[in-house]
């Protein structure tokens, strides 16, 4: 494969175009593929994380992994996809190992009570991000792990080394805190009449 | 990767408003970026127990720590100095002795004080044979004065009359000046005889009326030669068989140059002011003796006392491991004090205990724990916890032994044992509200710590450690020392793994250190 020059890559350049400037370690294509999916992977890493700086700092590590294996991608998949799983295994990397979690405490947990409140749906972006990164981080994994990308418990105590109903038992405790902080950010009917 | 919890309605639409949310590329995301790319930032993959939370060293510590090696080196280095070559006498010309013995000794002593005041001229003294004059007088100094003050000239005298002395030059105006000191010192006093009386005065007359002013010219005196002569110089007969000055005043026919013999002079603090405005008569007899007492007593052997235990303080930079594996990564440098004894036991063998202390700054270990903290029939109530770790405070008593190189080598060997008391500087605040769990179907719930454990400020980390300590040192002057060495903790301070390290944490680090001594050791 011809190695394209510098002029060749342009912000609008294909992924293809990219990938081959990334693959012969061209700066100007890997900035332009990092430009590109920064937006869609930052949002994975900021999930987990407890800042902006955390999770670009993650995301970084990540690309690093991205820029030297991009040799691997075969193609099969959407590009997006398979660098969102470098983000997501770098991001699970780092917060396996700063989260603790119990692991004395294998107890049964109450029955899951969803979060069902309609404030959440009111809620800018920003503040969502804000509320879940609120949520003690070992909670927060297990929640976003179920609820958002969808895991299983199992799946989830095997990819963190826990157990099964340590599992259920931070979810269980990452939904009381949102209901709680959602609870607090719902208006005061009381105040509003005293106003 | 689907699963079989249906979640609610609500949580559906936030999961489908995360994962289509973009973020907005921010402008220097990239120069962070190239910054991994170059290598500057390392992507963590040794799995440290904190990776990514470790801050950076400060670099105004590091400075500090450097600036206090440097500066009490200097300052060190500067005051063993002055210490050791600090002249033996300081004795200020214009300072008169307000406690030497020996100048006080002529006020009290003397029998006949007028008669010390006349004695000063050559002249009275052979008119006046039955004086009695005090050897230890301070008329006594007046006539070595006349021999000793340098290069006064004599106007009204025919131009052969001044004379030259190779050590030390005198002419009859030095007579005058050294008259007016010893009037000086014996002022109040009553004269013995009317014939002494008389004498001085005429002398006075003479000297005053033909030397109109003295300017004498700088010049080393010996103490110690001027009280040698004194013997000699109040001897009248003496007056007569030697060189003379008061023959030249009386007769101009003297030679014109007169050649003293020279006696042994040694060198002292006797220096006449540097100024030619200052006179011999600011220079009182009394210093000249007590310069020369002190110069005595610096030749005089004085008995060698030899400690064999020294003290001082030390200070200095450490770098610190965080942890033993993260070498690379986790390196902090900053500042330790401390004093340490020494016990000479042997030639080139001491023994040595110091106490040292030192923050070991830059951990920031957390932990997030949930304990029950109350009961009732079913239900628990849980409280979760977050323990923070960002510093510890380390007190070490290392207890060393140096051994020289070699014989009489600046160079030592270092070896001992440390150890330490550590105080955590940790944080231990609620993390979330409490929360209740009911129990009615299953209350195998058995926590490992119970709540009045937790409010123990030393959780998570040990108390107590003991190490391995190796160096070496260098001494370059007697009061001041460098040291190397390294320190390695044989303990895993952060116990139990309770901020989920499973990395040994322990108490190492390379020091450089300063020490000067207060008090050294004989070598």
């Amino acid at each position: 494969m011809a190695q394209p020059t510098s002029v060749s890559y342009q912000p609008n350049s294909s992924d293809e175009v990219l990938l081959s400037g990334c693959l012969a370690q061209h700066r100007l294509a890997q900035e332009y593929l990092y430009r590109r999916y920064y937006g869609r992977l930052m949002g994975i890493a900021m999930r987990y994380c407890n800042g902006r700086d955390e999770a670009e700092d993650i995301l970084n590590t990540a690309f690093v992994k991205i820029f030297e294996a991009v040799g691997q991608y075969q193609g099969t998949g959407a590009l997006g996809g398979w660098m969102a799983r470098i983000v997501f295994n770098t991001t699970i990397d780092f917060v396996r190992k700063r989260a603790s979690y119990r692991r004395l405490h294998d107890h049964n947990t109450p029955a899951d009570q969803p979060i069902e409140n309609p404030a959440l749906q009111n809620l800018a972006i920003e503040e969502l991000y804000e509320l879940i990164q609120q949520v003690p981080a070992a909670s927060r994994t297990v929640f976003n792990l179920y609820v958002i990308e969808g895991y299983k418990h199992h799946e989830i105590a095997t990819m963190l080394g826990i157990d099964e109903g340590t599992s259920k038992w931070h979810l269980s405790k990452a939904r009381g805190i949102l209901q709680k902080l959602l609870k607090e950010r719902e208006p005061n009917p009381s105040k509003i009449i005293a106003a | 990767m689907t699963s079989p919890y249906q979640p609610s309605n609500d949580e559906a639409k936030l999961r489908e408003r995360l994962l289509s949310h973009e973020f907005e590329y921010r402008p220097d995301a990239w120069k962070a970026m190239e910054r991994h790319l170059d290598g500057s930032v390392l992507p963590d993959q040794k799995g440290h127990a904190m990776p990514d939370t470790t801050p950076s060293p400060r670099p105004t510590l590091q400075v500090l720590s450097v600036g206090i090696v440097l500066i009490v080196s200097l300052l060190a280095y500067l005051y063993s100095q002055q210490k050791d070559h600090t002249p033996n006498v300081e004795i200020p010309h214009a300072t008169p002795a307000p406690t030497s013995p020996v100048a006080q000794q002529p006020a009290s002593n003397v029998e006949m004080p007028s008669a010390a005041t006349t004695a000063t001229s050559s002249v009275a003294q052979q008119s006046a044979s039955n004086v009695e004059i005090p050897h230890a007088t301070p008329a006594a100094t007046s006539p070595v004065a006349h021999k000793s003050a340098p290069n006064v000239e004599m106007p009204h005298m025919a131009p052969n009359a001044s004379r030259t002395l190779p050590q030390q030059n005198i002419t009859a105006s030095e007579k005058a000046n050294n008259s007016s000191t010893a009037n000086t010192l014996g002022t109040g006093l009553e004269p013995s005889t009317m014939v002494r009386q008389q004498a001085e005065s005429d002398i006075s007359t003479i000297l005053q009326n033909s030397v109109p002013s003295l300017n004498i010219e700088p010049s080393p005196v010996s103490a110690l030669d001027l009280i040698d002569n004194q013997d000699k110089d109040l001897n009248p007969n003496n007056y007569n068989e030697e060189n003379n000055s008061d023959q030249l005043i009386n007769t101009t026919t003297a030679p014109a140059t007169t050649t003293i013999p020279t006696k042994k002079i040694i060198p002292t603090l006797a220096f006449l002011p540097n100024s030619s405005n200052y006179s011999v008569s600011s220079v009182t007899p009394r210093d000249l003796i007590r310069l020369g007492e002190l110069q005595i007593a610096d030749h005089a052997a004085m008995p060698q006392y030899k400690p064999n235990w020294g003290w001082g303080i030390a200070s200095g930079a450490q770098w610190t491991f965080l942890d033993f594996d993260g070498f690379a990564n986790q390196v902090l440098i900053r500042p330790h004090v401390g004093i340490f004894a020494e016990y000479k036991k042997k030639a080139g063998q001491s023994l040595r205990a110091e106490l040292q202390y030192k923050k070991v700054t830059g951990y920031n270990l957390t932990s997030f724990k949930s304990y029950i903290t109350g009961r009732n029939l079913n239900v628990i109530q849980i409280s979760n916890f977050r323990y923070n770790l960002p510093a510890i405070h380390v007190f070490q008593m290392p207890i060393t032994w140096q051994k020289e190189v070699f014989r009489q080598s600046k160079w030592s060997w270092i070896g001992g044992v440390r150890p330490a008391l550590i105080r955590p500087v940790s944080t231990v605040s609620l993390a979330s509200q409490l929360e209740f769990f009911d129990l009615s179907n299953s209350n195998d719930i058995s926590p490992a710590t119970s709540y009045s454990s937790i409010q123990n400020g030393n959780k998570g980390i040990r108390s107590f450690d003991i190490g391995l300590v190796a160096g070496l040192a260098y001494q370059p002057i007697r009061r001041l020392a460098i040291e190397l060495r390294y320190n390695q903790g044989l303990l895993d301070i952060s116990r139990d793994d309770f901020f989920n390290t499973s990395l040994d944490q322990t108490n190492s680090d390379v020091q450089l250190s300063v020490r000067y001594y207060f008090n050294t050791v004989t070598p």
